[in-house]
């Protein structure tokens, strides 16, 4: 869990070009997305869509039950753990 | 000063020329279907001129074996109806032309580009000399005999509003005394996969303003509308625009705000230059995509507007789905008609209103009603929000 | 009803004349961070859109909030597009990044200044080749007119080697150096703070001669061609392109300086920007009362006149 945690913030940083951001910035209980935390948006939303989908064989149809799921690292985390093909 | 509109273009997913779509209109008879003009691997409804290439360049007496692009075939179809219709001659002094675009030749360019990727000196060069937005323009004004200002603009969903926008300045500044407005778009793998990747797209047939509306349908083609001032009139005008304005949401790139707040100034600040209150309004074309966000933000913006009493209105893009770049100017032609006939639109596939505004479109088509203003909505990515209001003369 | 219309400010980020090797001209950049100081709209911004809104943010300082933002670009965010393009050949329609094809939109610069500033007002994209500046600053002297004040108005185009090469397989590129660009100008009704008056903008097809079109221009502002004391005129070194230019030769008094300036920004759709800003520039500085700026590409011809305050 802790390696996919870090690898997770990894590829947050890759994908949504988190500039000068180090996985160790990343709270991984902290909201990603609103004003408190990351303040990713939505379009932000469909880009972890993709990385759901490219590196674990996750498919998320419908960007609205991603709410959840996408709340912090630590519930991507958890979903990816139950649902890894 | 009065800007008059006295000639009309189409061109559309329901039809070539007025006429033809009009009687669509009439008989509830839209133009959405699977892709057939070029490959993709998208099934998805879309809204498909009926015409290929070769067929479009024949229309128009152009050679059949040139790489025009798509874009321009449609626009050029479209506005040569509206010049005639209004008796523009080639050469006339003092008149212009402003095209909107979206996308351009993308259609030439990325069969181009398959080749050029593997091999940068592969590839039919010619197929890129189109690529730019104002090849389309240009190419259009050169057989239309237009040598006064033209221009081409690209603001997305918006850009044919803008290009009647900017034309009704012209003329009201004094610069000319007739202009061709309007836009064109066709469609093409690019813009299909770029809303799919949005997440936009219904894979069935899009239900604007329905509670279970699920994404939009893209669509293809043009509209173009001539308007002129007294002095340039030679016929009986249609109606005349006697309101735009153009705002911007400054919220998100892709979103609206959820109040509506970028559409609710458009149209608000619309209907106050034609100097009438918003209970004057007697039907609104609105932008009605069919995604989740567009249309509650819009039916909020018309709430604030009308103060709750939001008039008939209907989104047509049941029929034609969402033209991008020409939208505008495809339902600009359709609300002149509304002005000038009495017609008020039905928006297809409606059933349950939307549960946080509980708005009822209208969903029958009917002529000869007392409509005075018809104010039409267009809202782009990057927040760009136009409306326009169409009035009797 | 024409109102007069002053440059209050303008920020240029370009290429200085040296194409250091490369077959074309780059901008010299900024550090974008300290410009664009919105870390989460900043990561997102392609090398075009961070020229495009840094070289607006320059023009914005103090607090400017801008009444219009009118922008033009001859081919937009090409790079994106390229990008978008790839990536549906290369994952086959399918799992593509959505972030790529929204900024390839060409009104994606003029809404990032928008949304960085909350600025809901007016927002306008010009994308008309060689005309598509001379198309925004016509826009830009509408809304003056109308009684707007400080109006964004800037150009943007970027240069890198696929456009490189497709416009040489296009033949666009003959003995021409291509160049790239982002220029921004606020422009007022009131010459406080102003540093320029743009006097005039013609744009023409075909027009019978230069000399001609310059002279009528002239005449009209009741200037004499001897009043010009700065010529900046969009030579590319192609020779059938330079040939208009040169009957511009009897106009430009011995007195007066002369500027090919597309030596220094390289050849692009919206270079005469680039040249509006150097007018303004020695204006400012009081080394030329009266600047002219002639571009013409195929057909067409544009014109823009600045004079001192």
């Amino acid at each position: 869990m802790e390696e996919l945690v870090k690898e997770l913030k990894q590829q947050l940083i890759d994908e949504l070009n988190l500039e000068e951001m180090t996985p160790e910035d990343i709270d991984t209980e902290a909201p990603l997305f609103g004003d408190e935390g990351l303040g990713l948006d939505s379009i932000d939303a469909l880009e972890i869509i993709l990385i759901l989908e490219r590196n674990y064989g996750i498919k998320i149809e419908n960007p609205a039950e991603g709410k959840e799921i996408f709340y912090s690292v630590d519930t991507l985390a958890r979903y990816i753990e139950s649902h890894r093909a | 000063m009065t800007i008059y509109v006295t000639g009309l273009g189409v061109v559309s997913a329901i039809g070539c020329g007025v006429e033809e779509n009009l009687d669509a209109l009439r008989h509830y008879r839209h133009g959405l279907d699977k892709v057939s003009l070029f490959e993709t691997a998208l099934d998805v409804p879309v809204g498909e001129v009926k015409l290929d290439n070769e067929t479009l360049a024949g229309m128009l007496s152009l050679d059949k074996g040139f790489p025009y692009s798509r874009t321009m075939l449609l626009g050029l179809l479209a506005a040569r109806e509206a010049c005639r219709d209004a008796g523009i001659t080639a050469g006339m002094p003092r008149t212009g032309f402003i095209s909107g675009t979206s996308v351009g030749g993308m259609d030439r360019s990325e069969i181009f580009y398959e080749s050029f990727r593997n091999d940068p000196e592969q590839g039919d060069i010619r197929l890129t000399a189109s690529h730019d937005c104002a090849d389309s323009t240009l190419r259009m004004a050169r057989r239309l005999g237009i040598t006064g200002f033209t221009t081409t603009i690209s603001t997305a969903c918006s850009s044919a509003a803008n290009a009647i926008l900017l034309g009704a300045r012209l003329i009201r500044s004094g610069r000319l005394d007739t202009v061709i407005v309007g836009g064109t778009d066709a469609l093409c793998r690019f813009t299909l996969n770029g809303f799919n990747s949005l997440k936009i797209l219904d894979k069935e047939l899009c239900r604007p303003y329905d509670n279970s509306r699920a994404g939009l349908n893209l669509g293809e083609g043009a509209g173009y509308i001539v308007l002129q001032n007294e002095k340039a009139l030679r016929r009986e005008p249609y109606c005349c625009l006697t309101g735009y304005a153009n705002t911007n949401d400054a919220f998100h790139q892709t979103g609206s705000s959820p109040e509506g707040n970028g559409a609710f100034r458009a149209m608000s600040e619309a209907v106050t230059m034609a100097g009438i209150t918003p209970d004057e309004v007697s039907y609104v074309n609105v932008h009605g995509t069919g995604t989740p966000l567009n249309d509650l933000s819009e039916s909020r913006a018309m709430l604030r507007l009308f103060d709750n009493h939001v008039p008939p209105f209907a989104s047509v893009k049941g029929y034609i789905g969402h033209a991008l770049g020409g939208s505008e100017g495809i339902e600009a032609v359709y609300s002149a008609l509304c002005v000038a006939r009495g017609i008020l639109l039905p928006n297809l596939r409606f059933a349950t209103s939307i549960e946080e505004t509980a708005l009822t479109p209208v969903v029958r088509y009917s002529e000869g009603n007392p409509i005075r203003h018809v104010l039409s909505n267009a809202f782009g990515f990057g927040g760009n929000e136009t409306s326009l209001l169409f009035s009797r003369p | 009803m024409s109102a007069t219309c002053y440059i209050k400010r303008h920020a240029a980020i370009s290429p200085g004349g040296d194409a250091e090797g490369k077959n074309y001209l780059t901008a010299a950049e900024p550090d974008y961070k300290s410009l664009i100081d919105n870390p989460g709209l900043r990561r997102r911004m392609s090398r075009i859109i961070k020229m495009g809104v840094a070289a607006a943010q320059m023009c914005l300082k103090d607090d400017i909030r801008p009444e219009a933002i009118v922008t033009a670009t001859g081919l937009g965010c090409v790079g994106d597009t390229e990008k978008f393009a790839s990536q549906i050949l290369s994952l086959g329609e399918n799992l593509l990044n959505p972030s790529t094809f929204i900024q390839s939109t060409f009104n994606t610069i003029g809404a990032q200044i928008a949304l960085l500033h909350k600025i809901e007002a007016y927002n306008m994209t010009y994308v008309h080749r060689s005309l598509s500046f001379e198309s925004a600053l016509l826009d830009s002297l509408l809304l003056v007119e109308e009684g707007r004040h400080n109006i964004l108005v800037g150009a943007i185009d970027e240069m890198y080697e696929t456009p490189y090469t497709i416009e040489q397989r296009m033949g666009l590129l003959r003995n021409i150096t291509a160049g790239e660009g982002a220029h921004f100008f606020l422009l007022d009704s009131e010459p406080h703070d102003a540093c320029a008056t743009l006097l005039a903008l013609e744009t023409g097809s075909a027009p019978a001669t230069a000399d001609c079109f310059v002279e009528t221009l002239l005449q009209a502002k009741g200037l004499q061609a001897a009043d010009i004391d700065l010529w900046l005129t969009g030579e590319n070194g192609n020779t059938l392109h330079d040939k208009p230019f040169a009957t511009l030769d009897r106009l430009v008094a011995p007195t007066s300086r002369r500027l090919s300036y597309k030596k220094i920004c390289g050849e692009y759709p919206t270079a005469p920007a680039a040249a509006l800003s150097m007018a303004a520039d020695e204006i400012a500085g009081g080394k030329a009362r009266y600047a002219l700026i002639y571009n013409h590409s195929q057909e067409y011809h544009s014109v823009m006149l600045c004079g001192s305050l």
